[in-house]
This record gives C-alpha cells, structure tokens and sequence, in this order.
C-alpha cells in the first residue's frame, strides 16, 4: 500500500499536467448557441454528470493511473512484511523416510541436531523452524512453526547439548505429525511470507532444488519394501501383494483388518502364504479382504506397514447392446448382477446405472486412425474417434483376435486398486482428495467406495534418484483482476468518447 | 464620418455617375389624384386661383393674359419608393462585433440616403427601439451618426416581430436587413416587404475558438451556459449549422431576395455596391 502511496503521484502527474494543459486551453467565450447544436451532444450522453462530459478522458486516465499505482506492487512478487532480503527460514523434512536407520542416527535426528547447533552457535542468524509435514485433517502438506509443536526447542537454552535435545524434539514431532509424504511445493509459502533464504533439512530429495538451500543428511539405511503388484492372480486363484525389496529382509505379519471398527486381528497361516523371491517376497492370500502386512526387523525399530483391500473376483456387471452382452459373457469373471458395479454398454444404446462404464462404439466402417495430413498440416492427428466411446470397433476391430485382450484390459483397468499410491499431494480436498483417516500407522482414503489404504510414493522407502528440478518461485501473483479492471477503465473511456461524439470507433 | 466606412462616398458618387436616376417602378399612395400630395414632379394634379400664400413663380401667366385673373398649376409630388433599413441591435450582435455592426448598418443607410433614396432606418432587438425616417435621403452624415449614436446591443433576437412592425407602419416595399440573423424562429423566406436585402453579419466562432480545446460559451441573449469540447464533431456541427443558415438566405434570395455575408473585419466594399445594384435592378 506504501509503495501504492508512492507511485500514484508520479503516475498522476501526467494526469495533472494533462488537466493543466486542458485548462489553459479552456476559455469562456460569448457566443449565440443558435449555430453551436448543443443538442448533438444530449441524448445518451447526458446521463453522464454534466461536468464529466468535459472531463471524461481526464477522469478515465486518473482512474487508469490509480490502478496502475495499486496494481504495480500488487504485480511483482510479494516480499511479504519481512521484505524482500528478510529473514531466513529452516525448514525440517518431516516424511517418512526421515525416520529411516536407528533412533539417535536417522536423518530426522541429525537434522533436529543441526538444528539445534546452527541456532545455538548462530550460524543461521536469526532464522526461524519449521516443520514441513503432513497434515491428514487437510489432506495436504503443511507448515508447522516448530516451536509450537515442540516445547523442548521453544525452551532450548543456548549452550545445551544439541543432541540429548533432538531426541526429545524428535519424539514430540513424531507424537504430533503424520510422517507420510510431502509436497515440497508448501515451502513456496515462506517466500510469500516474506523469508529470503529457505533451508531445508531433509534426508535426500534426490533432484535439485531451485530458489531454495538444501542440506540433504543422506538416506537412513535399513529395510526397504514397496509393493510392486497388488492383484487377483486368476492362475493361482489367490490375490497377490509382490513386494519389491531391498536391504535385509525381517518377519512379515499379516493381519486382516475392519476399517469400519480399525480393529485388527491376526491372520491365520492357512489364509496366505509367503513367497521368497530374489527381487522380494510374494504374499498369497486365500480370501478378498482388507489386509495389513507389516514388515519388521532385522533390526529392532526397522520395517513398514503396508495396507491392502482386495476386491472379490468376480465383477458384478451389466450390459446393454449386443456387442457388450456378448463381451460380457466372454469373459468369467463378469457376473450379471442388478446392483451393478461396471456397465458395459454399446453407443447409442441406454447405459446401465453402475460406478464405472466402458462404452463401445459399433461402426459401420473403418476409419483411419490420423487424419488426412492434407488437412492437418502434416501433424499426426487422431482420427476415428467416436465421441463418447472408450471403443471405437469397426469391421476391422470387431475380426481382430486380440480385441478380447483389449478389452480385458480395459475392464482390468476400471477395477478397483488395491491401494492408493499418493500421487499429488497438496492438492487439497477441493482437488478431489478424499477425507483421510489414520489407523495407526495406516491411512485410509474414504471415497464413494468406501476406505480405501493410502501409502506414501515408493521414495519414502527407496532412495529416490533423478527427477525434474524442485523449482521454490515466489508464488505469482494474480495479474487478471487488474488487468480486467485496466481493461474495463479503458473500455469505459471508449464508450465515453463514442457516447459524447456519437462515433463508433475512434480508429 | 467615423462611423461610416471611409469607402462609402466614393461609392455614392461612383454609383450615381454610373446609373441615372431613374423614375419609381411603381407609385405609392392613392389611385385618386385628389388625394395625392403636391409637389414638384411634372404631372399636374389641378389648376387653382392664386392665393397671397402662394409662389408669385408658379402663376400661369399666359391664363392670366387671356383671363385677366391669376390662376397657379400644382403638380404631382415626386413619388419614389423608399427602403426600411432594419439594424439588429440584440446582444448576439456582440459576436460579430457591436461597433463593426453599427458601422456596417450605418454605411448602408447613409449609401442609400445619398443616392436619394427615401429611407425609414430602424433598430431592434426583440422589438423596435429607434427609428429614423429619412424621406428625401440625403448625403448628410449628422442624422444617421445621431441615430446609432448610444445605441446599445441588449435583448433578444425577433425578426419577424420587427419586420412585420416595420412594414405595417411604412410606406417602404422594400427592406434592407443588416442582422446575424441567428433566430431559429425566422423565416427568410416568409417576409412582408415586396422585396429583401439580406446583410448577414457573420462572427466566425471557429476564428474565436482557434487553439482552444475546451470551451464554455455564454448565449450573450439567454444567458444560458454550454460546456463544450471543441473538438472535430464540434466543428462540424458548427459548420453545418453555418452552411443551413447560409443556404436558407440564399434559398430567400433565389425567391427575389438578396442576400449577403459580411466577414468581421473583411473588406465590405464589394458588398455595398452589390446591394445598390440589387436595389436598383
């Protein structure tokens, strides 16, 4: 608003000058009206204030000017009430993986030690904490001023011994946070907030960061295992959780659990069984159900909890069109049922209410699959697509053997995972995230499917390596509202000196 | 003299050099010769017995001689046909300039005067405020300075109030009239003399609003204010108005009228001799 106060002058003066000049080329003049025609200039003018109509341009270009002088500031990147060059910001990688390796050398407690020492020894100036971690009530990543989730380092005294301090630090952050996955892109926040330098302590990013510094405190060593594959295995008749693993490998337990109640119970032997593979273990289970493995050891503290809901094998589906009734009798899984979960449905014919559908267009004929490039200009552009349709099968397709293949596929693909890998953090519910609830370890999705496991990307368990730039800019701010109203000032200019001239352009 | 254009002597003289007098086109007055005054034209309207008031050079002697009593002839009285100069005194004539406008109108009365024409001079507003009558003309200056001297601009503009007012009260068939004529409710077309002589008297507003971009023009008659942008719309409008006012004198004039424009400060010269030959045609 200050440097508003201070560009609106300058950007008046022409204003003013050009009023002043106005003035000075003003005069009162005696002079019958007979020849003059006031009235050329009533009708929808005169709805302006009778003084305006002299004054309009004058007028427009002050109001112009004003918002340029507001909308100046408001266009380069906001430096926040710490100024542009103000305080530096250290930023604690709260995630999963900062838990890795044993209690007192995880990169969770070497970054709170260097913490801790930067602060006492003053390193890092008058910098301020944070916590960067998960917040499953909003279902985003957020910013967490340490010292309000940690009494011991807002009591911290200088001179304490550093390390003694993280463990307990370490402790309150992990009874407090959710350590799942982060959107780096949260720290974004600090720079609107008006922090010059951002640090951040984390284990490995594993890409380069822009705009911001990064101390990365190497992964913690230990365990890792991720799922690779979550599915019925219609061969063995059983659903098949393939973990990849690396590192030792330590006991596996299998629970089944009751999301509606979180009540886990032991799984007896005879419900799955454990394969060793050399990329990793291959868990069986006899039964569809809502299932917890949890990985332990070798060493003490060590391992991960995955969670998986398998789907019952068969499909209840519905077909309406003779080529769908048709798939959908070919392939067995596919149970005709009135309450049905997948619609197979041909184009043009009525679609049975159902969660998802896979709509098949019969065509008359084939069509080429790129456009004439006579009329594209060259460019490969897709052609034959029937509106509407995940399938557009002309004669050629409808004689293809492999089109059951296809088609297996893409019933496949509509079936329902048997966990959620969390792939955009940060999205927010407004971007369709589903409400997050916590069972210990585990996290459930709650969609219109019902709970459904959430497990963090698989570099919360594998060192993550490669990936496109983490890129901190200042958010930019929202030019278009100004623009709109600079646009707006202009276009009631125009319509001033159209309505008061009575022409149509000024061109 | 002052207030007659320097030109105008040498006009009258050159004029009267260069067309004769010429007899009225038409006479005024009664169609009984009794009724007719007496005067010094060649026509006899009776022969009379002498009377001890009567010129000793107008007896008929040769009557005398065969009658022995003395008889006197008594003419006609020399008819010719006058001209109302109508003066518009308004406040708007302030545009073109009230002392330019006096002068103009003045020349012209006193033109005609020399050249011996009867004239009626009048000066209104929205209504007749003086009135001179001049019925033998004459080269003097002194009654026509006397006339403009004091004479102000005030009031409105009513042409056809004073044009109607004039020729009810006149013997004069033909007007001469020296205005702006900016009344929107005036006829060129419609006036009640036999014959017209329009002399606009143009103030060029373009002239007074040059380099300006705004103005504000005070109706010197109504009083009323107009905020006006002086921009090219503006000055069409003007002179479309111009050109209407001009075209609907000279509309007037195709129908047996004249019509005229002085330019303030423009050589007017040509102008007089015009309005003489138009008189006279």
């Amino acid at each position: 608003m200050l440097e508003s106060l201070e560009l609106a002058p300058l950007l008046l003066a022409p204003v003013a000058a050009l009023l002043f000049l106005s003035f000075l080329r003003s005069r009162k003049l005696s002079y019958p009206h007979e020849l003059l025609d006031p009235e050329a200039r009533r009708g929808r003018a005169s709805l302006l204030p009778r003084s305006f109509r002299g004054r309009y341009d004058i007028l427009a270009d002050a109001a112009i000017a004003l918002a340029l002088a507001l909308a100046l500031p408001s266009s380069t990147p906001v430096a926040g009430p710490r100024g542009a060059g103000g305080g530096s910001a250290l930023v604690l990688d709260c995630s999963l993986s900062m838990l890795r390796g044993e209690p007192g050398s995880r990169p969770l407690d070497l970054a709170l030690e260097r913490l801790l020492s930067a602060a006492a020894t003053g390193a890092e100036g008058e910098a301020e904490a944070f916590a960067l971690a998960f917040d499953p009530g909003l279902a985003r990543t957020r910013l967490y001023p340490l010292a309000e989730l940690s009494p011991s380092y807002a009591s911290r005294r200088p001179g304490a011994k550093a390390a003694a301090g993280a463990g307990r630090i370490a402790e309150e952050l992990e009874a407090r946070l959710c350590f799942f996955a982060l959107d780096y892109r949260a720290l974004a926040e600090l720079g609107r907030r008006g922090f010059g330098s951002i640090v951040l302590l984390t284990d490995s990013l594993g890409r380069r960061a822009e705009g911001i510094g990064l101390v990365e405190l190497g992964f913690g060593p230990g365990p890792s295992a991720y799922p690779s594959a979550a599915r019925y295995d219609r061969a063995s008749g059983a659903w098949v959780a393939a973990l990849a693993e690396a590192g030792p490998r330590g006991e596996v337990l299998a629970f089944s659990l009751d999301p509606a109640s979180g009540r886990l119970s032991d799984l007896p032997p005879s419900r799955y069984a454990i394969e060793e593979r050399p990329a990793g273990r291959i868990l069986r289970f006899a039964e569809a159900g809502f299932y917890v493995v949890a990985l332990r050891g070798p060493e003490p503290g060590q391992g991960a909890d995955l969670a998986f809901r398998f789907s019952p094998a068969t499909i209840a589906c519905a077909a309406s069109g003779p080529f769908s009734e048709r798939m959908a009798s070919v392939f067995p899984f596919l149970e005709r049922a009135g309450a049905a979960s997948l619609a197979l449905a041909d184009l043009g014919y009525p679609r049975p209410r159902a969660a998802r559908s896979l709509v098949s267009a019969i065509l008359p004929e084939d069509g080429g699959l790129l456009l004439d490039p006579a009329l594209s200009g060259g460019r490969p552009v897709a052609a034959g697509l029937a509106p509407g349709a995940d399938f557009a099968l002309g004669p050629s397709s409808l004689a293809n053997e492999d089109l059951a293949l296809a088609y297996y596929n893409a019933i496949a693909s509509l079936g329902r995972p048997a966990f959620l890998a969390w792939p955009e953090l940060g999205s927010g519910p407004r971007g369709g995230v589903p409400r997050l609830s916590r069972l210990g370890s585990i996290l459930l999705a709650h969609g219109p499917e019902g709970p459904e496991p959430l497990l963090p990307p698989a570099a919360e368990s594998f060192e993550p390596r490669g990936g496109p730039p983490l890129s901190i800019a200042p958010a930019a701010p929202r030019r278009w509202p100004w623009a709109l109203l600079l646009a707006a000032l202009a276009a009631a200019k125009l319509s001033a000196w159209a309505l008061l001239s009575r022409r149509r352009s000024p061109i | 003299m002052s207030l007659l254009d320097p030109e105008c002597p040498a006009i009258a003289k050159a004029f009267l050099r260069r067309t004769p007098r010429r007899p009225p086109e038409a006479r005024g007055g009664g169609k009984d010769p009794v009724f007719r005054r007496a005067g010094s034209s060649f026509d006899l309207k009776c022969i009379r017995e002498y009377c001890p008031s009567d010129d000793p050079r107008r007896i008929d002697w040769k009557l005398l001689g065969r009658c022995g009593r003395p008889y006197v002839k008594e003419f006609l009285e020399e008819d010719r046909d006058g001209v109302c100069v109508l003066v518009d005194r308004s406040a708007s004539i302030g545009s073109f300039g009230a002392e330019e406008a006096a002068r103009v109108a003045a020349s012209i009365a006193w033109l005609l005067g020399a050249i011996g024409l009867p004239t009626s001079l009048w000066a209104f507003s929205d209504r007749p405020v003086r009135r001179l009558e001049r019925p033998r003309g004459g080269g003097s200056a002194a009654p026509v300075l006397s006339f403009f001297s004091g004479l102000g601009i005030s009031g409105r503009t009513d042409i056809s109030a004073c044009l109607a007012a004039a020729r009810a009260s006149s013997r004069a068939r033909r007007a001469v009239l020296v205005s702006d004529f900016l009344d929107p409710r005036f006829d060129p077309r419609a006036s009640p003399f036999a014959r017209s002589f329009y002399v606009r008297l143009r103030g060029d507003f373009e002239a007074l609003a040059a380099g300006l971009s705004e103005l504000r023009v005070v109706d010197p008659e109504s009083g009323r204010s107009l905020l006006l942008p002086w921009d090219a719309l503006a000055r069409e409008s003007y002179r479309a108005r111009d050109r209407e006012l001009s075209a609907a004198l000279g509309e007037a004039a195709r129908r047996g009228s004249w019509s005229g424009t002085v330019e303030s400060g423009a050589d007017r010269a040509s102008l007089y001799w015009e309005l003489l030959e138009a008189i006279y045609a």
